[in-house]
Parts: structure tokens; sequence; C-alpha cells
């Protein structure tokens, strides 16, 4: 048995990497929509909560 | 509405913020003598608990666990009390978390000392003080839980979710990382071998950076800062994607530490990419820090917390710069070994974590003590003689890495290296001496500080308890359209999971595929296990910390390849329970030094260094030439070693001593053939052992089996 590659030859291998950005990239554009929509008021109220503390 | 009366407990804050300036002094110390020690080898002592091997895991985990981890809760138990407009859950979980670390610290220091380790960076404590962890780890957590879900407040302020990913991911990784086989009381090995191990070890060692020393200084950040400069975060979106994006992608970012090593190509490259993607996030959240501070610089020239902070974010601004550059295959090829990563490292605890914890003292100790800072020039001069002090510090370091790394890779004319191992370090002798000067700048400043803080405190009275009103939380009625994430702030529990649920991602799929090889697969028929002398000599190697200088891979370089030998495999590791592959080259590779030099050489060599490769740093083990080996625990290490998987014959463990004895004989014959005189049950028998088995077996492999790639 040849034992250099026998971790790179696990079958199937690339689709790890693939699916790692792919669930990323679908993550962050959800957080980035919510950002993009949320509300302006609401997100000035919450920055301003350690200064009423 | 009524407004409820309450307190917070400041108590609990005061006693963290003692502890914080104790245990930085105390590692910073640690720290400056692992450092002399370096140029000035005669400085451990000769005294086995005070060398280079055992200090600088004292010095690393002090730092880490004890100075920032106590400086992270003072920042959360007072921050957390007034972002929730709640006092904490229980005082007395407050009182448990506190006494419970502190006595971990305690014991952690003891026994590093003492050399029990488990031999993995930054995860070095013994198996019964890693139960500790988790039980103090799991009272932190109710405690926080208990005080969110008391709250007065609706909203969970960014800093909060920052402390609750904080909690989740340490728990998950220490968990993950510290499963090992207890042999006996103080002494286990790791459950998984060599490239697993690695993989384990550095997905943990990376997201410890990142959610000890990073996340939850970063949720300090977010509250502190405003604090202080009395004005909201700039921007509370970039908050909330710095956030989000920062756990998500931190947690894939470990094989970086292993480019070029044993681990298979596909996992280097994923960490390489996600690296090079988490410099955007980290970034983001460096920009809001420091635009916080717009139109507010004029207050920067008059507060030194300000200063700390803007100096601290800076830091944090440049380390996730180079964090980056450094996963890049090019770049890492020259820093990884090198005194670089120690620079690099020390931006990062010097100049962010330290500043940031300097700055939230000086600001948290006159509001508790109801009083103004004794000394602001004070303060002032432990900044810069702070701010010097890491200048100083880093700059040599990164010229020494740069250099050694070069003269590493120099060859000559004719092809041959061009420098002995040796002449590269005497070389950057100079940076050393340097390094030790700019750390000691800074420690000088911590001292001032430490001065200047009981001045605040003897004048000013403590307040105890600080009364606060607010109104109860009215119960939630919201009119069904409302946005999802909306809900999830609101509830920690979701919060919780779904940060765990972000980092679980990364974790699995980083490492689940290497896990689908089992470890005990004969990948390489030649590799066999370490005999019971070496396993007791191996062991040894660990007690004494020297994967602290030297590292057991060889890369697949030019000159590493004809310094060291052929490039190592994973296959070879298979039995390397834990790994020692190192992260540091002060001394040279030993993957492959076995049979390098006669027994002769490496009993000289243990005794007096220098005798051998004059102008040697590393100090003598004299120890090792009186030391019994601990023969009793043979049987019980063979038995943990097969329930691992390595394949020993079965009732292996009932003849082991005997085969030991056998093997060390022969050892005692070869030196007594070089007129050295030692008994054969000395440990340095089985530290020479251990030393001449390294890398030999892949040599007695078949040909057609070492094929190149």
């Amino acid at each position: 048995m040849k034992f250099i590659h026998y971790l790179e030859s696990i079958t199937g291998i690339s689709i790890y990497p693939l699916l790692s950005f792919v669930i990323f990239g679908l993550f962050f554009l959800v957080v980035l929509l919510y950002v993009i929509r949320a509300d302006k008021n609401t997100m000035r109220a919450n920055s301003r909560i350690p200064l009423e503390g | 509405m009524q407004l409820e009366k309450f307190h917070y407990d400041n108590r609990i804050v005061k006693w963290f913020a003692y502890a914080t300036a104790l245990w930085g002094i105390v590692g910073m110390l640690a720290g400056l003598w692992a450092a002399i020690q370096l140029y000035y080898p005669a400085s451990s002592l000769d005294f086995a608990p005070t060398t280079f091997g055992r200090l600088r895991p004292v010095h690393t985990n002090a730092i880490i666990f004890a100075f920032v981890g106590n400086c992270i809760f003072m920042g959360v138990y007072y921050s957390l009390q007034r972002l929730c407009k709640a006092r904490m859950y229980s005082d007395l979980l407050s009182k448990i978390h506190f006494w419970g670390w502190q006595g971990i610290i305690v014991a952690a220091a003891l026994t590093l000392f003492l050399g029990y380790t488990t031999g993995k960076e930054y995860a070095e404590l013994e198996w019964p003080i890693d139960i500790a962890i988790t039980l103090v780890w799991v009272v932190f957590g109710i405690n926080m839980f208990g005080t969110i879900l008391r709250r007065r407040e609706r909203h969970l302020y960014v800093a909060i979710w920052f402390y609750i990913a904080t909690w989740v991911t340490v728990a998950l990784l220490h968990i993950v990382n510290s499963f090992e086989l207890p042999v006996s009381f103080l002494k286990s090995y790791s459950w998984y071998a060599g490239v697993q191990d690695a993989l384990v070890q550095w997905w943990y060692g990376h997201n410890a950076v990142a959610f000890f020393l990073t996340t939850p200084i970063l949720g300090l950040m977010y509250y502190f800062l405003p604090k202080a400069a009395n004005r909201p975060v700039y921007s509370y979106r970039l908050s909330i994607i710095h956030f989000w994006a920062l756990i998500f992608i931190y947690i894939w970012a470990g094989p970086h530490h292993l480019l070029y090593t044993a681990l298979p190509d596909w996992a280097q490259s994923l960490g390489v990419v996600f690296s090079v993607m988490l410099i955007a996030p980290s970034w983001g959240g460096m920009l809001n820090g420091l635009f916080t501070l717009r139109g507010a610089w004029d207050k920067v020239r008059e507060d030194p917390v300000l200063k700390f902070f803007v100096v601290a974010v800076t830091c944090y601004g440049m380390a996730t710069f180079e964090g980056p550059m450094l996963s890049l295959k090019n770049v890492n090829a020259i820093s990884h070994f090198s005194d670089w990563t120690i620079a690099h490292v020390h931006i990062g605890g010097l100049g962010w974590n330290g500043f940031m914890a300097f700055g939230i003292l000086y600001w948290l100790v006159p509001k508790m003590w109801g009083t103004q800072l004794y000394s602001k020039k004070l303060a002032t001069n432990h900044f810069w003689l702070g701010t010097i002090g890491i200048v100083l510090y880093a700059v040599p370091l990164y010229w020494a890495g740069f250099t050694q790394a070069q003269m590493w890779k120099t060859f000559t004319e004719e092809g041959q290296l061009k420098f002995q191992f040796l002449e590269t370090v005497t070389h950057i002798i100079p940076m050393y001496v340097t390094r030790s000067i700019g750390g000691a700048l800074y420690l000088v400043g911590a001292i001032l500080m430490v001065y200047n803080i009981v001045k605040t405190i003897r004048k000013g009275y403590f307040i105890a308890n600080e009364a606060a009103e607010a109104a109860p939380l009215p119960k939630h009625t919201s009119g069904g359209r409302e946005y999802w994430h909306r809900r999830i702030e609101r509830k920690p529990v979701t919060l919780l999971v779904l940060s765990l649920i972000v980092v679980a991602i990364g974790g699995a799929l980083e490492m689940i595929p290497t896990f689908l090889v089992k470890s005990n697969v004969p990948t390489i028929a030649s590799v066999k296990p370490y005999t019971p002398l070496e396993l007791q000599g191996r062991d040894i190697y660990i007690r004494e910390g020297c994967y602290t200088c030297h590292s057991q891979m060889i890369r697949p370089f030019r000159d590493e390849d004809a310094r060291y030998g052929e490039y190592s495999k994973a296959g070879e590791f298979v039995y390397d329970h834990p790994f020692q592959w190192g992260s540091k080259r002060t001394g040279p590779d030993l993957a492959r030094v076995g049979g390098k030099y006669p027994d002769s050489w490496h009993y000289n060599h243990m005794l007096d260094p220098k005798l051998m490769s004059p102008g040697s740093i590393m100090p003598p083990y004299p120890w090792l030439f009186d030391n019994k080996i601990d023969t009793a625990s043979t049987p019980a290490k063979i038995r943990a070693m097969q329930q691992l998987g390595v394949p020993y014959p079965e009732g292996y463990d009932k003849i082991a001593n005997q085969e030991l004895m056998a093997q060390a004989n022969s050892i005692r014959i070869n030196l007594k053939m070089a007129k050295i005189e030692t008994p054969k049950d000395a440990e340095i028998v089985a530290l020479i052992a251990y030393l001449q088995r390294l890398g030999k077996d892949i040599k007695a492999a078949p040909a057609n089996q070492v094929a190149e790639k």
C-alpha cells in the first residue's frame, strides 16, 4: 500500500471546501441583508445601551 | 411603570481586577525570565522547574489564562451587569468562579513547573485541571446566562453576543481538544495521534487565540471604548456583521499553523483561504473601534485610557493584517518555526490584550472607588513605556525571524548549506537581548500601573454595591411582523445555539475528513510502536518541554531536506500520542535525529550542550543523570497505548519492563565503550533511546513505499 497519498485520496474530498464556501457565502448574505434592512432608529438606540448604564 | 431598585456587584469585579494585575506581573516576569534564558542559559539555574522548556508554558499559560482570563472576567462581570441592568445572577456563583479560577491557575503553575504537561501547546494542563476548568467554566456560564435571563434591557447589546460566543466556543474547543486517556493522577495521553492530534490541537490553538484572546476582548472593546469616549460605537450595523463573520470564519483557519507539514493539502488550502478572508471582519471591527473616536481625538490626547485603547485597537488591526499574510504559504515558508511568529503574537499579546487590560483597569478603578486616577501623568508614562516596549520587543524579533529563516535557506555555490544551525542562532542573539529590554520596559510600565492603582484605591472609597434603578422588562407582545434577527437578539439561548452551530460547521467540515481515516491504519508498514524504553524517554521529552524549542516536522523544502533529511510523512506519526511537531525552532529539528550521533554524543550534550556544540544556548539537564526511570508506570502506559489503538501484543504490559531493561542495558554498554559510566535505569538512558529512534522507521521501509510525491 502506498502511504503518501492516503489522506488526499478520500473519496469526494473536494466537496468539503466547496461546501464550506457555499455555507459561508449564504450565511454572510443573510446577515448582510438583515443589516441593510435593519431599522435606523433601532440601530441607534441599540448602540446607545452602554452609555445609559 | 414602577422603577426597580437594585445594586450592581462591584466586589467581584474588584477581585478579578486584583487578579488581573497580579497574574499580569507574574506572567510577564516569567516571560522576561524565559527571554533572558535565550541569551544567558545559565539563568535557568540548572534547576529543572526553571528551565526554558517548563518556564515557557508557565509564561504562556499565565498570560493567556491568568492575566487575560481574569481581565475578561473582570470586564464581563462589570459590563454584563450594566448592559443587562441587573445584578449578577448569583454572588455565590461569582465567588466560586473567582476562587475556582485562581485555584486552577495555582495548580497549573505548580504542575507545569513540576513537569506535568500534556505536551500540547496552550493546552498543557493535565486532565484533573482540565476537568476543573470545565466545571468552573460551567459555573461562569450559569452565572452569565442567569444574569442575561433576569435582565431589564430587552436588547442584548453586541458585547454580550461576543461573551456568549466566547463561552460556548471555548467550551467546545476545550472539551474536544482535551480528550485524553489518564494513565495516572497527573499523566495522560492524547486521544488523538499524529496528524489528527496536530489538526485538533491547532484547531484548538488557533481558536484559543480567536475565542479567548480576541472575541471576549472585542466584547470588552464594544463596551469600554464607547464608555471611555462617552459616545456610541461608530456603526452598530458593522458590529453585527463583524460578529457573525468573525465567529464564522475564525474557526476554519486553524490549519494555517500546519502549512507544509504532513497535514493533507486540501486542509491546508482551506485554512489559507479562510485566513485571508478573516482580514475583512477583523478590520471591520478595528475600524469600528477607531471610528468611534472620530471627532474625539482631542480626548485621546488628554486621556491615558483612550490612548491605551487606540494603540490596542491599532495593534489588533496590525496583528489581524499580519495573521492572514503569515498564512499565505510562501510567507509562512519563511516565518514558520522562526521568531517572526513570536513577534506577531506579541503584537497581539502586548498590544491588543495587554493595552486593553491596562485601559480597562485605569478606567474601572477610579469608577469603582468613586475617585479620580491618582496620577494621569504616571499612566501616560506607563503608556509610553509600554508602547516603546512593544516596538523594542517586536522589531528585533521580526528582524531575527526573517534573518534566521534566510540563513537557514542559504546555499553555497557548491550547493551546500551555507550555515550550521547554531550559526543562525548565535547570529540573532543581539536581537534576543534587545527583545528582552523591550519586554523589561513593558513590565516596568505595568509595575507603574500597579503603583498608580494602589494609590488611587487608597485615595477613594470602594463602592461594593452600586445602586441602580431600571424598569422591569415588560412581557413582550409583538405584533407578528418582526424581523427574525431582532428575535434572536432578544433570546440569549437561541443566540447561544446559533453561535454554536456557526462555529461547529467550520470545526466539523475541517476535521471530519481527516478523521475518516483511522489512525491505526498501517500506513507505513515499517513504522512500529515505540519500545517501552523509548516511550518512557518520550515522556521525559514531553516533561522537559523539548517541543518548545525543537520541531519534529521536516517540511518539503530543499534546505530542510539537506539539513535534516527526507521530509516528514503523515504515516510516521500514527503512534504519537500526543504529536510533538512543535512550532518553533530555537534548536534544530529532531524528526530524523535518530542515528545521527552516537549515544555518547547525546549523553555529553544533555550534560552540557556547550561541550558538544560550543555557543549553544540550550540549558544543561543534569537531573536526567540522577533521576531513575519510573519503571513502575510502564505497564500502565503500555495498556493506555493499547487502548488508544497502538498495536502492542496482548499481555505486553507484563513483559514491557523486561524489554525496557534489556534495551537500557545495551545503551549502557554503548556508553561504556565510549568510557561513560551510567546506571542503566537513569532517565538519560531512556531519553537517548527515544532520540535515537526518531525518524528511523521510514529508513527501514522498502524502496517502493518511500516513493516521492
